[in-house]
């Protein structure tokens, strides 16, 4: 299994969280905050995140050029780990399952006929072996499969956990799986 | 039969050709889109001079309809009753659809509704021949506001040959538009498509996101609603009329009187019971329609957002305009009065974060970052998937 190294690793943070302050850009790969807020201001001096306020809120989001350098190290990890027919391969069995996983969230806003919780085990099921692919090679996709299937499990108790945008909800750890594939790759939705 | 059938050039056609034709002679002679043909009077003309109008015809496929005498008519519309095939090529396949249809008065579904209704006992009927329009998008439109008699016209389209709206096999998208200006679009599931193959009709799936875009675009509206007004004016009542699109062209394929009553009587059903017509969106007009994907309207300064590096141009209450978004996007949605992406369907990352903050979006709206002013006040309605201009900020 392939580490990744830390600069890579904050500045994917921030690919990934879209939009987020230090502690969070930390805590998605676990790494060290103090490291990571000099990481974050190196790559602010080259012009690869920016610090933005929104509504109240503060943090880091990627520049165009911030999104072509992330690119540019995923590829090359992707390369020096010999990884890249595996994510390719898992990323063909991802896309038929992400039609599957957004008619399921859409169905459960809509309030409308198939939004049954066993659609998401189902996908938290299918989640595992994918990940497991990925994982084995490139150490840093590994933790979706868990993440999703808490949110399931939180869901049971309050079902902001399936949509909802304020909690690392089935939805948001989805789409971030889905973005980290297409950022691996270098390719657009 | 006594007297031999005739061939009639469709632009010739009269009140002996049957309804249909003859309609379609009246829009034809006044310079309307009308697709070329011929109508055989009764079938026993010549085959020879069937062939040879044919002949004179563009190559297949053709579209065989029944003209009937009775049809088509101001007292009733015989719509489905009588025979069509779509899609032929061959002349003798011709021939044979052309004595089907000619016998469909006989067929007892005909037959009946022409006893309920009174209208006599005539069995063969003329039948047209046209060339067959491959539509990309076709449906029917009427020159009155069928839920209350309005005037208004109230445009139903989908994808490929009108016969997918005609027969009810898909939820077609309804366009509603004043005549003292305004429109309104409320987009319907076109779940397939029926389109001419080498052995006649093909139906195929519809998928996403074309299945829930709404078919026209804004600068068809006009125009096809102008041949609906232009058909109402030469026959001198409201019509019901199909149409189709081929290649960015209009074609009127019929042309009716409304058949079904009009305006019904003050206190004749109750409100709760009567379907209402909508409100015209005036001063509004309307620039951008797509997939209605987070209900609600939202009135706001549009703010053009390509890339990341503008979001810090985005103020709370504006309405958001982009290609696409992905996660960095998501804080806009926050400050955001509503979001409308050029690319995406009803499951699209806009349109499912859209509906977690409540706000109205429009997804799937074709040509919004080039159709739509940095600053210019719209209405966006999440509902209908419509994007229309406003004057006043309040």
């Amino acid at each position: 299994m392939h580490p990744s190294p830390t600069d890579l690793l904050s500045l994917h943070a921030v690919r990934l969280k879209g939009f987020a302050d230090t502690g969070a850009v930390a805590a998605r790969f676990g790494l060290d905050p103090a490291q990571t807020g000099e990481e974050l201001l190196d790559a602010e001096a080259y012009g690869w995140v920016t610090r933005s306020a929104f509504a109240g809120l503060s943090g880091w989001s990627l520049t165009e050029a911030g999104r072509r350098r992330n690119e540019a190290q995923l590829s090359e990890e992707l390369d020096r780990a010999g990884a890249r027919a595996t994510v390719v391969a898992v990323h063909d069995g991802f896309v038929p399952l992400n039609e599957q996983a957004t008619g399921a969230f859409t169905a459960w806003q809509l309030g409308t006929a198939g939004a049954v919780p066993g659609r998401f085990a189902a996908l938290a099921d299918a989640l595992h072996p994918l990940e497991q692919r990925l994982a084995a090679q490139l150490g840093r996709f590994g933790g979706y499969h868990h993440r999703f299937a808490t949110a399931l499990a939180q869901a049971a108790a309050d079902p902001a956990w399936i949509t909802g945008m304020e909690v690392d909800s089935c939805h948001r750890v989805w789409f971030e799986l889905h973005e980290d594939l297409i950022a691996s790759l270098g390719i657009s939705r | 039969m006594t007297t031999a059938g005739r061939v009639v050039p469709l632009a010739q056609a009269g009140p002996d050709c049957g309804g249909k034709a003859a309609a379609l002679a009246v829009l034809l002679r006044a310079g309307l889109p009308v697709p070329d043909g011929f109508v055989v009077t009764d079938p026993s003309t010549d085959e020879a001079a069937v062939r040879a109008a044919l002949a004179r015809l563009r190559p297949g496929p053709y579209a065989i309809r029944s003209s009937g005498l009775g049809e088509d008519g101001a007292a009733a519309s015989f719509a489905g009753q009588l025979e069509t095939v779509l899609g032929v090529r061959d002349p003798d396949e011709v021939l044979a659809a052309i004595r089907r249809c000619a016998a469909s008065g006989d067929a007892p579904r005909a037959r009946a509704y022409r006893e309920r209704l009174g209208l006599g006992d005539r069995t063969a009927v003329p039948v047209l021949v046209q060339e067959l329009v491959a539509a990309d998008r076709a449906g029917v439109l009427f020159t009155r506001d069928p839920r209350d008699g309005g005037d208004r016209i109230v445009i139903n389209a989908a994808w490929g040959l009108g016969e997918s709206v005609v027969s009810g096999a898909v939820v077609p998208d309804e366009i509603t538009v004043w005549r003292e200006g305004g429109a309104r679009v409320a987009f319907g599931d076109k779940r397939t498509r029926l389109d001419p193959g080498p052995d006649g009709p093909i139906r195929s799936d519809v998928p996403e996101p074309a299945r829930f875009h709404v078919c026209l675009g804004p600068e068809e509206i006009l125009p096809l609603a102008a041949l609906g007004w232009r058909c109402e004016e030469l026959f001198g009542r409201p019509q019901d009329v199909e149409w189709a699109v081929c290649d960015g062209r209009f074609w009127l394929l019929q042309s009716r009187p409304i058949t079904t009553p009009l305006a019904p009587a003050p206190g004749s059903a109750p409100d709760a019971v009567r379907p209402s017509a909508p409100e015209r969106p005036d001063p509004e007009s309307l620039l951008v329609v797509g997939v209605a994907s987070s209900p609600g309207q939202a009135r706001g300064p549009v703010r053009l957002v390509r890339s990341v590096d503008e979001f810090s141009r985005v103020r709370p209450g504006d309405v958001l305009v982009c290609r696409t978004t992905d996660p960095a996007w998501t804080p806009l949605f926050r400050v955001a009065a509503a979001v409308v992406t050029e690319t995406g369907g009803l499951l699209s990352h806009a349109a499912i974060v859209a509906r977690e903050y409540r706000i109205p979006a429009v997804v799937g709206a074709t040509g919004a970052l080039s159709r739509l002013i940095d600053g210019a006040y719209v209405v966006v309605d999440g509902a209908l998937g419509t994007v229309t201009l406003t004057r006043s900020p309040s």
